[in-house]
Protein backbone atom coordinates (compact mmCIF):
# COMPACT_ATOMS: atom_id res chain seq x y z
CA UNK A 1 0.00 0.00 0.00
CA UNK A 2 1.86 3.26 -0.93
CA UNK A 3 0.22 6.47 -0.83
CA UNK A 4 -2.97 8.00 -0.88
CA UNK A 5 -4.02 5.78 -3.41
CA UNK A 6 -3.63 2.49 -1.36
CA UNK A 7 -5.67 4.07 1.38
CA UNK A 8 -8.57 4.95 -0.92
CA UNK A 9 -8.57 0.92 -1.92
CA UNK A 10 -8.98 0.23 1.93
CA UNK A 11 -12.09 2.31 2.34
CA UNK A 12 -15.46 0.06 2.02
CA UNK A 13 -17.50 0.11 -0.50
CA UNK A 14 -20.58 2.40 0.71
CA UNK A 15 -19.25 5.70 0.85
CA UNK A 16 -20.02 5.51 4.92
CA UNK A 17 -18.79 9.02 6.09
CA UNK A 18 -18.96 8.54 9.77
CA UNK A 19 -19.99 12.50 10.21
CA UNK A 20 -21.65 13.55 13.48
CA UNK A 21 -25.71 13.99 12.91
CA UNK A 22 -27.95 15.46 14.78
CA UNK A 23 -30.54 12.57 15.57
CA UNK A 24 -31.57 10.15 13.36
CA UNK A 25 -33.89 12.46 11.33
CA UNK A 26 -31.05 14.29 10.45
CA UNK A 27 -29.06 10.98 9.08
CA UNK A 28 -32.31 9.78 7.60
CA UNK A 29 -32.56 12.89 5.74
CA UNK A 30 -28.75 12.54 4.85
CA UNK A 31 -29.24 9.12 3.37
CA UNK A 32 -32.17 10.34 1.46
CA UNK A 33 -30.92 13.40 0.22
CA UNK A 34 -27.49 12.27 -1.02
CA UNK A 35 -28.97 9.31 -3.18
CA UNK A 36 -31.85 11.77 -4.32
CA UNK A 37 -34.80 9.58 -3.24
CA UNK A 38 -38.03 11.36 -3.14
CA UNK A 39 -39.19 12.05 0.31
CA UNK A 40 -42.68 11.01 0.20
CA UNK A 41 -41.87 7.53 -1.52
CA UNK A 42 -39.04 5.95 0.57
CA UNK A 43 -37.56 2.89 -0.35
CA UNK A 44 -37.89 1.48 3.14
CA UNK A 45 -35.31 -1.49 2.43
CA UNK A 46 -32.82 -0.13 1.34
CA UNK A 47 -32.79 2.91 3.88
CA UNK A 48 -33.26 0.69 6.90
CA UNK A 49 -30.24 -1.65 5.47
CA UNK A 50 -28.26 1.84 5.19
CA UNK A 51 -29.49 3.37 8.53
CA UNK A 52 -28.30 -0.31 10.22
CA UNK A 53 -25.07 0.08 8.27
CA UNK A 54 -24.19 3.55 9.91
CA UNK A 55 -25.17 2.23 13.19
CA UNK A 56 -23.05 -0.87 12.89
CA UNK A 57 -19.68 1.24 11.68
CA UNK A 58 -20.10 3.54 14.71
CA UNK A 59 -20.27 0.73 16.94
CA UNK A 60 -16.77 -1.00 14.95
CA UNK A 61 -15.41 2.53 15.86
CA UNK A 62 -16.52 2.44 19.49
CA UNK A 63 -18.61 5.36 19.48
CA UNK A 64 -21.26 5.51 21.58
CA UNK A 65 -25.12 5.05 20.12
CA UNK A 66 -27.67 7.40 21.44
CA UNK A 67 -30.73 5.22 22.48
CA UNK A 68 -32.92 7.65 20.01
CA UNK A 69 -31.00 6.36 17.14
CA UNK A 70 -31.61 2.81 18.58
CA UNK A 71 -35.32 3.65 18.67
CA UNK A 72 -35.35 4.93 15.15
CA UNK A 73 -33.99 1.31 14.07
CA UNK A 74 -36.65 -0.28 15.69
CA UNK A 75 -39.43 2.44 13.73
CA UNK A 76 -37.40 1.69 10.29
CA UNK A 77 -37.72 -2.29 11.03
CA UNK A 78 -41.15 -2.42 12.07
CA UNK A 79 -42.15 0.48 8.93
CA UNK A 80 -40.12 -2.33 6.83
CA UNK A 81 -42.11 -5.54 8.39
CA UNK A 82 -45.65 -3.82 8.11
CA UNK A 83 -45.05 -3.42 4.33
CA UNK A 84 -44.27 -7.08 3.74
CA UNK A 85 -47.11 -7.94 5.11
CA UNK A 86 -50.12 -9.16 2.56
CA UNK A 87 -52.72 -7.02 2.34
CA UNK A 88 -55.92 -8.13 4.66
CA UNK A 89 -58.76 -9.95 2.64
CA UNK A 90 -61.87 -8.06 4.40
CA UNK A 91 -63.19 -4.64 3.33
CA UNK A 92 -63.61 -3.11 7.04
CA UNK A 93 -59.87 -4.57 7.69
CA UNK A 94 -58.20 -2.92 4.86
CA UNK A 95 -59.82 0.68 5.40
CA UNK A 96 -58.46 0.42 8.64
CA UNK A 97 -55.06 -0.48 7.81
CA UNK A 98 -54.64 1.01 4.53
CA UNK A 99 -52.91 3.83 5.35
CA UNK A 100 -49.28 3.93 4.38
CA UNK A 101 -46.64 2.48 7.77
CA UNK A 102 -44.02 4.90 6.15
CA UNK A 103 -46.56 7.41 6.81
CA UNK A 104 -45.70 8.78 10.28
CA UNK A 105 -42.09 8.74 9.44
CA UNK A 106 -42.54 11.20 6.11
CA UNK A 107 -44.64 13.68 7.83
CA UNK A 108 -41.93 14.13 10.56
CA UNK A 109 -38.94 14.00 8.38
CA UNK A 110 -40.65 17.21 6.04
CA UNK A 111 -41.65 19.18 9.61
CA UNK A 112 -38.22 18.33 11.02
CA UNK A 113 -36.39 19.19 7.90
CA UNK A 114 -38.04 22.92 7.31
CA UNK A 115 -36.91 23.54 10.82
CA UNK A 116 -33.13 22.40 9.86
CA UNK A 117 -33.16 24.63 6.44
CA UNK A 118 -34.47 27.37 8.62
CA UNK A 119 -31.97 27.02 10.79
CA UNK A 120 -29.51 27.15 8.12
CA UNK A 121 -30.53 30.47 7.13
CA UNK A 122 -30.55 31.57 10.77
CA UNK A 123 -26.67 30.91 10.82
CA UNK A 124 -26.49 32.59 7.42
CA UNK A 125 -28.33 35.88 8.42
CA UNK A 126 -26.44 36.37 11.96
CA UNK A 127 -23.11 35.66 10.07
CA UNK A 128 -24.25 38.53 7.42
CA UNK A 129 -25.58 40.81 10.39
CA UNK A 130 -22.02 40.38 12.23
CA UNK A 131 -21.11 41.67 15.54
CA UNK A 132 -23.72 44.41 16.41
CA UNK A 133 -23.20 45.68 19.67
CA UNK A 134 -25.13 47.83 21.43
CA UNK A 135 -23.86 50.12 24.35
CA UNK A 136 -24.02 48.35 27.92
CA UNK A 137 -22.46 44.90 27.25
CA UNK A 138 -21.34 43.00 29.79
CA UNK A 139 -16.90 43.16 29.80
CA UNK A 140 -15.26 40.46 28.32
CA UNK A 141 -13.51 38.18 30.78
CA UNK A 142 -10.72 38.05 28.72
CA UNK A 143 -10.08 41.60 29.29
CA UNK A 144 -9.89 41.51 32.65
CA UNK A 145 -7.14 39.03 32.81
CA UNK A 146 -5.59 40.22 29.79
CA UNK A 147 -1.90 39.66 30.84
CA UNK A 148 0.14 41.61 28.64
CA UNK A 149 -2.09 44.86 28.76
CA UNK A 150 -2.09 45.02 32.51
CA UNK A 151 0.70 46.78 34.78
CA UNK A 152 1.95 45.15 37.40
CA UNK A 153 0.17 46.78 40.31
CA UNK A 154 -2.76 45.11 38.81
CA UNK A 155 -1.52 42.26 38.11
CA UNK A 156 -0.87 41.59 41.57
CA UNK A 157 -4.09 42.40 42.53
CA UNK A 158 -5.42 39.96 40.52
CA UNK A 159 -3.30 37.38 41.62
CA UNK A 160 -4.50 37.76 45.32
CA UNK A 161 -7.94 37.68 44.22
CA UNK A 162 -7.71 34.43 42.81
CA UNK A 163 -5.57 32.92 45.55
CA UNK A 164 -8.06 34.85 48.07
CA UNK A 165 -10.72 32.92 46.35
CA UNK A 166 -9.45 29.35 45.96
CA UNK A 167 -8.34 29.32 49.86
CA UNK A 168 -8.72 26.39 51.38
CA UNK A 169 -8.00 25.31 55.51
CA UNK A 170 -6.12 22.34 54.96
CA UNK A 171 -6.97 19.80 57.30
CA UNK A 172 -4.81 17.17 58.70
CA UNK A 173 -6.53 13.70 60.28
CA UNK A 174 -4.51 11.32 61.52
CA UNK A 175 -5.33 7.87 60.33
CA UNK A 176 -8.03 6.36 61.36
CA UNK A 177 -8.70 9.13 64.51
CA UNK A 178 -11.28 8.17 67.02
CA UNK A 179 -13.23 6.87 64.18
CA UNK A 180 -14.36 3.55 65.95
CA UNK A 181 -14.87 5.81 69.40
CA UNK A 182 -17.01 8.58 67.45
CA UNK A 183 -19.20 5.33 65.80
CA UNK A 184 -19.76 4.20 69.28
CA UNK A 185 -20.82 7.94 70.65
CA UNK A 186 -23.12 8.23 67.65
CA UNK A 187 -25.07 4.69 68.52
CA UNK A 188 -25.37 5.87 72.11
CA UNK A 189 -26.99 8.89 70.84
CA UNK A 190 -29.01 7.06 68.28
CA UNK A 191 -30.36 4.16 71.38
CA UNK A 192 -30.79 6.72 73.13
CA UNK A 193 -32.99 9.60 71.45
CA UNK A 194 -34.02 6.96 68.67
CA UNK A 195 -33.25 9.42 65.96
CA UNK A 196 -31.48 12.36 65.31
CA UNK A 197 -30.71 15.36 62.45
CA UNK A 198 -27.22 15.15 61.01
CA UNK A 199 -26.13 18.56 60.74
CA UNK A 200 -27.08 18.75 64.76
CA UNK A 201 -24.17 16.94 64.74
CA UNK A 202 -21.84 19.74 63.05
CA UNK A 203 -18.90 21.72 65.08
CA UNK A 204 -16.76 24.27 64.27
CA UNK A 205 -14.03 21.42 64.74
CA UNK A 206 -13.79 20.62 61.12
CA UNK A 207 -11.98 17.26 61.84
CA UNK A 208 -15.11 16.47 64.24
CA UNK A 209 -16.60 17.37 61.30
CA UNK A 210 -15.29 14.93 59.22
CA UNK A 211 -15.25 12.25 61.29
CA UNK A 212 -18.84 11.93 62.58
CA UNK A 213 -19.49 12.07 58.75
CA UNK A 214 -16.86 9.37 58.14
CA UNK A 215 -18.97 7.45 61.61
CA UNK A 216 -22.32 7.75 60.05
CA UNK A 217 -21.48 6.40 56.67
CA UNK A 218 -19.46 3.55 58.15
CA UNK A 219 -23.14 3.09 60.76
CA UNK A 220 -25.38 3.09 57.63
CA UNK A 221 -22.80 0.90 55.88
CA UNK A 222 -23.04 -2.12 58.31
CA UNK A 223 -26.63 -1.12 58.39
CA UNK A 224 -26.55 -0.05 62.20
CA UNK A 225 -29.12 2.42 61.94
CA UNK A 226 -31.32 4.13 58.83
CA UNK A 227 -30.54 7.51 57.01
CA UNK A 228 -32.98 8.89 55.14
CA UNK A 229 -32.61 12.33 53.16
CA UNK A 230 -35.72 13.61 50.96
CA UNK A 231 -34.43 16.29 49.48
CA UNK A 232 -30.76 17.55 47.74
CA UNK A 233 -29.41 19.66 50.52
CA UNK A 234 -31.82 18.45 52.58
CA UNK A 235 -31.46 17.59 56.05
CA UNK A 236 -30.67 13.83 56.86
CA UNK A 237 -32.36 12.13 59.45
CA UNK A 238 -30.80 8.78 61.13
CA UNK A 239 -32.91 6.29 62.32
CA UNK A 240 -32.71 3.58 64.91
CA UNK A 241 -33.67 0.46 62.70
CA UNK A 242 -36.93 -0.87 63.45
CA UNK A 243 -37.23 -4.12 65.32
CA UNK A 244 -34.34 -5.04 64.67
CA UNK A 245 -31.71 -5.53 67.45
CA UNK A 246 -28.34 -5.17 67.01
CA UNK B 1 -34.21 72.84 12.25
CA UNK B 2 -33.29 69.60 10.77
CA UNK B 3 -29.88 69.44 12.01
CA UNK B 4 -30.93 70.53 15.42
CA UNK B 5 -33.40 67.56 15.35
CA UNK B 6 -31.19 64.64 13.87
CA UNK B 7 -28.19 65.77 16.41
CA UNK B 8 -30.72 65.73 19.35
CA UNK B 9 -32.41 62.09 17.93
CA UNK B 10 -28.22 60.85 18.16
CA UNK B 11 -28.58 62.22 21.65
CA UNK B 12 -31.48 60.38 23.19
CA UNK B 13 -30.81 56.89 21.22
CA UNK B 14 -27.15 57.10 22.88
CA UNK B 15 -28.80 57.98 26.31
CA UNK B 16 -31.15 55.91 26.41
CA UNK B 17 -30.09 52.21 26.80
CA UNK B 18 -32.41 49.86 25.18
CA UNK B 19 -34.37 50.42 21.64
CA UNK B 20 -37.12 53.42 21.30
CA UNK B 21 -39.81 53.16 19.00
CA UNK B 22 -40.68 55.74 16.57
CA UNK B 23 -43.38 56.88 18.90
CA UNK B 24 -41.79 57.19 21.61
CA UNK B 25 -39.28 59.42 20.22
CA UNK B 26 -41.51 61.72 18.72
CA UNK B 27 -43.02 62.28 21.88
CA UNK B 28 -39.54 62.95 23.71
CA UNK B 29 -38.93 65.02 20.81
CA UNK B 30 -42.46 67.04 20.43
CA UNK B 31 -42.39 66.25 16.46
CA UNK B 32 -45.13 63.61 14.37
CA UNK B 33 -43.80 60.11 13.80
CA UNK B 34 -43.85 60.86 10.39
CA UNK B 35 -41.28 63.65 10.93
CA UNK B 36 -39.12 61.27 13.53
CA UNK B 37 -39.07 58.33 10.55
CA UNK B 38 -37.30 61.22 8.37
CA UNK B 39 -35.10 62.21 10.46
CA UNK B 40 -34.19 58.39 11.36
CA UNK B 41 -33.20 57.65 8.12
CA UNK B 42 -31.09 61.23 7.96
CA UNK B 43 -29.22 60.18 10.71
CA UNK B 44 -28.79 56.32 9.77
CA UNK B 45 -27.51 57.37 6.11
CA UNK B 46 -25.07 60.14 8.23
CA UNK B 47 -23.74 57.72 10.49
CA UNK B 48 -23.43 55.02 7.92
CA UNK B 49 -21.59 56.86 5.27
CA UNK B 50 -18.98 58.82 8.10
CA UNK B 51 -15.52 56.60 7.73
CA UNK B 52 -14.96 58.08 10.72
CA UNK B 53 -17.96 56.82 12.87
CA UNK B 54 -18.00 53.51 14.58
CA UNK B 55 -21.59 53.77 15.28
CA UNK B 56 -24.45 52.99 13.06
CA UNK B 57 -28.30 53.21 13.81
CA UNK B 58 -30.15 49.97 13.70
CA UNK B 59 -33.89 49.24 13.74
CA UNK B 60 -35.15 45.79 15.76
CA UNK B 61 -37.06 44.34 18.18
CA UNK B 62 -39.97 47.39 17.14
CA UNK B 63 -37.58 49.81 17.80
CA UNK B 64 -34.42 51.85 17.30
CA UNK B 65 -30.74 51.79 18.83
CA UNK B 66 -27.19 52.92 18.60
CA UNK B 67 -24.87 49.71 17.61
CA UNK B 68 -21.51 49.22 16.25
CA UNK B 69 -20.52 48.74 12.96
CA UNK B 70 -19.91 45.09 12.05
CA UNK B 71 -16.69 45.93 10.63
CA UNK B 72 -15.58 46.70 14.37
CA UNK B 73 -16.32 43.31 15.54
CA UNK B 74 -13.14 41.98 15.85
CA UNK B 75 -12.07 44.51 18.82
CA UNK B 76 -15.78 45.02 20.43
CA UNK B 77 -15.79 41.27 21.27
CA UNK B 78 -12.52 41.73 23.13
CA UNK B 79 -13.88 44.07 25.19
CA UNK B 80 -17.79 42.68 26.15
CA UNK B 81 -19.49 39.47 26.06
CA UNK B 82 -21.16 38.85 22.77
CA UNK B 83 -22.96 35.91 20.76
CA UNK B 84 -20.41 35.44 17.99
CA UNK B 85 -21.73 34.82 14.52
CA UNK B 86 -20.74 31.01 13.81
CA UNK B 87 -20.80 30.23 17.55
CA UNK B 88 -24.24 29.07 17.68
CA UNK B 89 -24.21 25.21 17.56
CA UNK B 90 -26.45 23.39 14.42
CA UNK B 91 -28.17 21.62 18.04
CA UNK B 92 -29.06 25.24 19.32
CA UNK B 93 -29.69 26.67 15.68
CA UNK B 94 -32.19 23.96 14.97
CA UNK B 95 -33.83 24.46 18.44
CA UNK B 96 -34.26 28.49 18.22
CA UNK B 97 -35.55 27.93 14.80
CA UNK B 98 -38.16 25.67 16.34
CA UNK B 99 -39.03 28.26 19.14
CA UNK B 100 -39.23 30.95 17.08
CA UNK B 101 -41.78 29.69 14.57
CA UNK B 102 -43.47 27.25 17.50
CA UNK B 103 -43.65 29.45 20.64
CA UNK B 104 -44.69 29.09 23.30
CA UNK B 105 -43.23 25.80 22.81
CA UNK B 106 -42.42 22.95 25.71
CA UNK B 107 -39.13 21.29 25.88
CA UNK B 108 -41.46 18.02 24.89
CA UNK B 109 -42.50 19.64 21.61
CA UNK B 110 -39.67 20.58 20.64
CA UNK B 111 -37.71 16.89 21.10
CA UNK B 112 -40.84 15.54 19.09
CA UNK B 113 -40.05 17.29 16.23
CA UNK B 114 -36.13 17.43 16.36
CA UNK B 115 -36.21 13.54 17.47
CA UNK B 116 -33.28 14.37 20.62
CA UNK B 117 -33.14 15.79 23.48
CA UNK B 118 -32.70 19.38 23.82
CA UNK B 119 -31.81 20.00 27.42
CA UNK B 120 -28.26 21.26 26.65
CA UNK B 121 -29.31 23.40 23.46
CA UNK B 122 -31.97 24.87 25.57
CA UNK B 123 -29.89 25.99 28.30
CA UNK B 124 -27.31 27.48 25.80
CA UNK B 125 -30.10 29.38 24.07
CA UNK B 126 -31.31 30.31 27.85
CA UNK B 127 -27.80 31.62 29.09
CA UNK B 128 -27.04 33.71 25.72
CA UNK B 129 -30.88 35.05 26.46
CA UNK B 130 -31.89 34.42 23.18
CA UNK B 131 -35.02 32.95 24.63
CA UNK B 132 -36.89 32.81 27.91
CA UNK B 133 -39.18 30.54 30.18
CA UNK B 134 -42.85 32.19 29.49
CA UNK B 135 -45.51 30.45 31.54
CA UNK B 136 -46.31 26.84 31.95
CA UNK B 137 -48.62 25.22 29.54
CA UNK B 138 -51.94 23.58 30.86
CA UNK B 139 -51.05 20.55 30.52
CA UNK B 140 -50.40 17.42 32.41
CA UNK B 141 -47.24 18.18 34.38
CA UNK B 142 -47.82 21.66 33.88
CA UNK B 143 -44.19 22.03 31.43
CA UNK B 144 -42.30 25.25 30.97
CA UNK B 145 -43.45 27.34 27.89
CA UNK B 146 -40.75 28.98 26.08
CA UNK B 147 -40.18 31.80 23.76
CA UNK B 148 -38.13 34.11 21.75
CA UNK B 149 -36.43 37.09 23.40
CA UNK B 150 -35.69 40.80 21.84
CA UNK B 151 -32.13 39.88 22.56
CA UNK B 152 -33.34 37.34 19.33
CA UNK B 153 -34.55 39.50 16.87
CA UNK B 154 -31.73 42.42 17.59
CA UNK B 155 -29.75 38.98 16.86
CA UNK B 156 -31.53 38.46 13.58
CA UNK B 157 -32.37 42.08 12.40
CA UNK B 158 -36.09 41.64 13.36
CA UNK B 159 -38.72 43.72 14.12
CA UNK B 160 -41.29 41.15 15.40
CA UNK B 161 -41.67 37.03 14.88
CA UNK B 162 -44.17 37.63 12.15
CA UNK B 163 -41.42 39.28 9.98
CA UNK B 164 -39.70 35.87 10.15
CA UNK B 165 -39.92 34.00 6.43
CA UNK B 166 -42.75 31.98 6.29
CA UNK B 167 -42.11 28.24 7.26
CA UNK B 168 -43.29 26.79 4.40
CA UNK B 169 -40.65 28.14 2.06
CA UNK B 170 -38.11 25.63 3.94
CA UNK B 171 -39.54 22.75 2.51
CA UNK B 172 -37.78 20.88 -0.33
Amino acid sequence: LTGKQGWKRLKPSLDVRLEVYEGPLDLLLHLIQTQEIDITDIPISLITEQYLEYLASMEEMNLEIGGEFIVMAATLLSIKARMLLPRPVFQEEAAAIDEDPREELVRLLVEYSKFRNAALQFDQVFKARGILAPRGGKPSIKVIYQLESQDPKNLRQAFREVLESAKTEEVYLPVDWDLSKRIEELMTLIESQGRFIFHKLLSPDRRLVIVSFLAILEILRRGLAHGEQNQAFGPITIDRKVGEAF
Amino acid sequence: LSSELVRSLQAILFAAANPMSSEELGKVLEISVERVAELLTELGLKMLNDEYCGIQLDESAGGYRLVTKPETGVYIEKVTQIIKPGSLSIAALETLAIIAYKQPITRAEIEAIRGVRVESPLNTLIERELIAEVGRKDAPGRPVLYATTDQFLSLFGLNSVQDLPPLEQYQE
